[in-house]
C-alpha cells in the first residue's frame, strides 16, 4: 500500500430520520444505515464489502459516489473531502469515481444508443471533439469485448451480460481511478459471471484501477478482492486481507456467513452455523455488540459494551470481545 | 411490427387537407344564409337535393361547407391548446417528479387547485374580460388540460427516477437539467403522445361546449362543436344537423387515437425492429 490511500473513509455515518405525521411531523427515530465505519482503498486495489441485505453496503457505496450526504464523518479522495464539492471540483470528482450497478436492465437508458451512453461522461466534461469521443467509444467497446460498430444499437438489442459490459465501458470512459461495483455480477447467469469478473480484473491490472466491490456473494469477493470488510447492521465487524479472512475467520457473524455457503464437496460433514432469529431493526439496534442477540458465543459483556475493531494478526481486524483481553 | 394504420391516416389526412384548403374545397360559403333552403336533408334522403350533399342547417347554410371550414377552426384550437396546455403540463410534471421536495409540493398543490377550479366558469370569465375568440378559447382549454398532463407525467417520472440509469447519469456528472432533458424527457414522450391523442377528443368537446356557451368562437364562424349545438333543438326532425358534425368528431378522434397508438409502438425502440 502506498503512503496515501486513494480513498479514505473516516467514521462515516448515515442516519435516516423516520417520521410520522404530515403537518407536525414527529421523528420516531433514526435508521442507522451506516454507523461509524472507516476503511481505506489504495490505488489499484479491490476492497470487498460483504454482508446480508440491509447491512448498509449500498448506502456506503452511495455515500462514496456522492449521491448521498453523510450524517457524520467524511470521505477523502486523495486527501480531499468529496462532499460539498461544487462546479469544477465536483466535475473533476465525477470523472474520477465511477460506478457499475447490479441490474443491467435498469442501468442503460432505453432511448439512447449505446455509443451515446458510453460517451455520456465525456460529453458532460467536454472531453474532446465529437470525432475524438467517437474514437474513444470505439476503443472502449473493443476493450469490453464488443464490436465498435455496435455503437449505433439500442440497449434492448443486447443480453444481460453484454449490457453489463456496456455499463462497464461507460464507467471507464472518463478514465476513473475508482469504480464502485455494486453487485456487478449477481444479476448475471452463473456461466457468464466468471467472464465478467475476469474482464474486470484484466482492466484493473492494465489501468491501475481501484474497485470497491459490494457483494453478498462470497465467491465473487474471494475471486476479486484484495481485502474484505464484513458488515453487520451498519458496522464493520471484520476487516482483513481476503486470503487471511478466508483461511482464518474470526468473528462469529463472519463464521456463520461463510458456513452458509454451499460446499463444493457435499459429502463432507456439514457444520453450518444457523443463526437464530432475524436481523434486528437498524431503527433500534441492540445495545453493546449489535450481533449479541444472535451470537452463539454471547457473553455477559457483549450486551453492555461495544467491541472495537482490534488487530488480531497483521492487517486482520475483528470487532469481537472473544478476541480482546478484558 | 404492427401494420401502418392506413385507414386512420387517410381520414386524418382528408380532414387536415380539408382544413388547410377549406375555401378552395367548400362548394358554398359557410356563413351565407339561404333561408328558403333551410333544413334540407342529405341528398340520399327523401326531399334531399344533390345541390346540398349533406343537407342544410336551420339557416339554409350548406352543412358540408360548414364542416370543411369548421375542421380548420377545430384543428387549430386543438393544436394550439394541446401544445400550450400539454407542454406546460409536461414541463411541470417533469420538474415536480424529478426535483421532488418543496418544488414537488408546491407544483402539485397548484395541480390540485386547478382540478377544483370550474373550468367553464373560468372560461366565461375570460370571455368577459378578454372578449370572445380563439385566444380566449385556447387559453381556457389549456388551463383545463395542463393539470391532468402534469399529474400523469409526474407519476411516470417518479417511477423513472428509480431506474439505475438516472443515478448513473448523476455519477457520470450530468446536471439536473441535463438529466431531465436527455434521460427523463425522452422516456416520457410516449406517455405524452398517448395523452395528446387521448385529449384531442376532450379538446374538441371542450371547444364545442365553450362555443355553445358563448365563451368560444362566436357564431356564425363554423366549428364542429357549435354545429352540434345549433342542431340540438331539431334533433327529432332534422337530426342530420347535429349528427353529421358528431360523426366527423367521432371519426377524427377515433382515427387520431388509433394513429397515436401505432405511433407509441413505433417510437418505442424495443419494438422497433420486431
Amino acid at each position: 500500500m502506498s503512503a496515501e490511500p486513494l480513498l479514505t473513509v473516516e467514521r462515516l455515518r448515515k442516519h435516516y430520520a423516520v417520521t410520522k405525521g404530515i403537518l407536525f411531523a414527529r421523528t420516531l427515530g433514526h435508521v442507522k444505515a451506516v454507523d461509524d465505519i472507516s476503511f481505506t482503498i489504495a490505488a489499484g486495489e479491490t476492497l470487498g464489502l460483504v454482508g446480508e441485505s440491509g447491512c448498509g453496503k449500498t448506502t456506503t457505496s452511495k455515500l462514496i459516489l456522492n449521491l448521498e450526504e453523510p450524517t457524520d464523518g467524511r470521505i477523502l479522495l486523495e486527501g480531499k473531502p468529496i462532499h460539498g464539492l461544487k462546479g469544477e471540483a465536483l466535475r473533476e470528482f465525477r470523472s474520477q469515481v465511477q460506478a457499475v450497478f447490479q441490474d443491467p436492465w435498469s442501468s442503460l437508458n432505453p432511448r439512447m444508443t449505446i455509443g451515446r451512453i458510453i460517451a455520456e461522461s465525456l460529453i458532460v466534461i467536454g472531453w474532446g471533439t465529437p470525432g475524438k469521443i467517437e474514437e474513444r467509444v470505439r476503443e472502449l467497446l473493443r476493450q469490453v469485448g464488443l464490436r465498435p460498430e455496435q455503437a449505433t444499437q439500442y440497449p434492448h438489442e443486447f443480453s444481460g451480460g453484454q449490457r453489463q459490459r456496456i455499463a462497464l465501458a461507460s464507467a471507464l470512459a472518463s478514465r476513473p481511478k475508482l469504480i464502485v461495483l455494486d453487485e456487478p455480477v449477481s444479476a448475471l447467469d452463473v456461466s457468464i459471471r466468471a467472464q465478467m469478473m475476469n474482464l474486470l480484473k484484466d482492466i484493473q491490472a492494465r489501468d491501475k484501477l481501484a474497485y470497491l466491490l459490494v457483494a453478498h456473494d462470497l465467491a465473487t469477493v474471494r475471486h476479486m478482492a484484495d481485502r474484505t470488510a464484513v458488515m453487520y447492521l451498519g458496522r464493520i465487524v471484520e476487516y482483513a486481507p481476503t486470503k487471511t479472512l478466508f483461511e482464518d475467520v474470526r468473528h462469529p457473524y463472519t463464521k456463520a456467513l461463510f458456513s452458509a455457503v454451499l460446499q463444493a464437496r457435499p459429502n463432507q460433514p456439514e457444520d453450518e452455523i444457523v443463526l437464530p432469529g432475524e436481523v434486528p431493526s437498524p431503527l433500534n439496534p441492540p445495545s453493546g455488540c449489535r450481533f449479541h442477540t444472535r451470537c452463539p458465543f454471547v457473553m455477559a459483556r457483549c450486551a453492555v459494551e461495544e467491541p472495537r475493531l482490534r488487530e488480531v494478526s497483521p492487517g486482520h481486524q475483528v470487532a469481537c470481545h472473544l478476541y480482546q483481553a478484558a | 411490427m404492427r401494420r401502418i394504420p392506413w385507414i386512420p391516416i387517410t381520414i386524418i389526412s382528408v380532414i387536415v387537407i380539408m382544413a388547410a384548403f377549406a375555401p378552395l374545397i367548400a362548394p358554398y360559403s359557410p356563413i351565407d344564409q339561404t333561408l328558403p333552403d333551410k333544413l334540407l336533408p342529405p341528398f340520399w334522403l327523401e326531399g334531399g337535393r344533390g345541390k346540398y350533399i349533406l343537407g342544410t342547417d336551420p339557416f339554409g347554410r350548406d352543412i358540408l361547407s360548414r364542416l370543411i371550414h369548421g375542421a380548420r377552426v377545430s384543428l387549430i384550437v386543438a393544436l394550439l391548446a394541446l401544445t400550450a396546455g400539454g407542454g406546460v403540463g409536461l414541463a411541470i410534471g417533469i420538474l415536480a417528479g424529478y426535483l421532488g421536495g418543496p418544488v414537488d409540493s408546491v407544483l402539485m398543490r397548484l395541480v390540485d387547485a386547478a382540478f377544483t377550479f370550474p373550468a367553464i366558469l373560468f372560461a366565461l370569465l375570460l370571455a368577459v374580460t378578454m372578449g370572445q375568440g380563439m385566444a380566449t378559447l385556447v387559453i381556457a382549454i389549456s388551463l383545463l388540460l395542463w393539470a391532468s398532463f402534469a399529474r400523469i407525467i409526474r407519476g411516470e417520472v417518479l417511477a423513472l427516477k428509480q431506474r439505475d440509469f438516472v443515478a448513473l447519469a448523476k455519477v457520470r456528472g450530468c446536471s439536473a437539467l441535463r438529466i431531465m432533458l436527455t434521460h427523463i424527457l425522452p422516456n416520457v414522450l410516449n406517455t405524452f403522445m398517448v395523452l395528446v391523442t387521448l385529449n384531442i377528443g376532450v379538446v374538441i368537446i371542450a371547444e364545442a361546449a365553450l362555443s355553445f356557451l358563448g365563451a368560444g368562437i362566436p357564431p356564425p364562424t363554423p366549428t364542429w362543436g357549435l354545429m352540434i349545438s345549433e342542431g340540438r333543438g331539431r334533433i327529432a326532425d332534422a337530426w342530420w344537423v347535429s349528427l353529421i358534425p358528431g360523426i366527423a368528431i367521432t371519426l377524427l378522434v377515433l382515427s387520431v387515437n388509433l394513429f397515436g397508438d401505432w405511433l407509441r409502438d413505433r417510437l418505442d425502440p424495443r419494438l422497433r425492429q420486431l
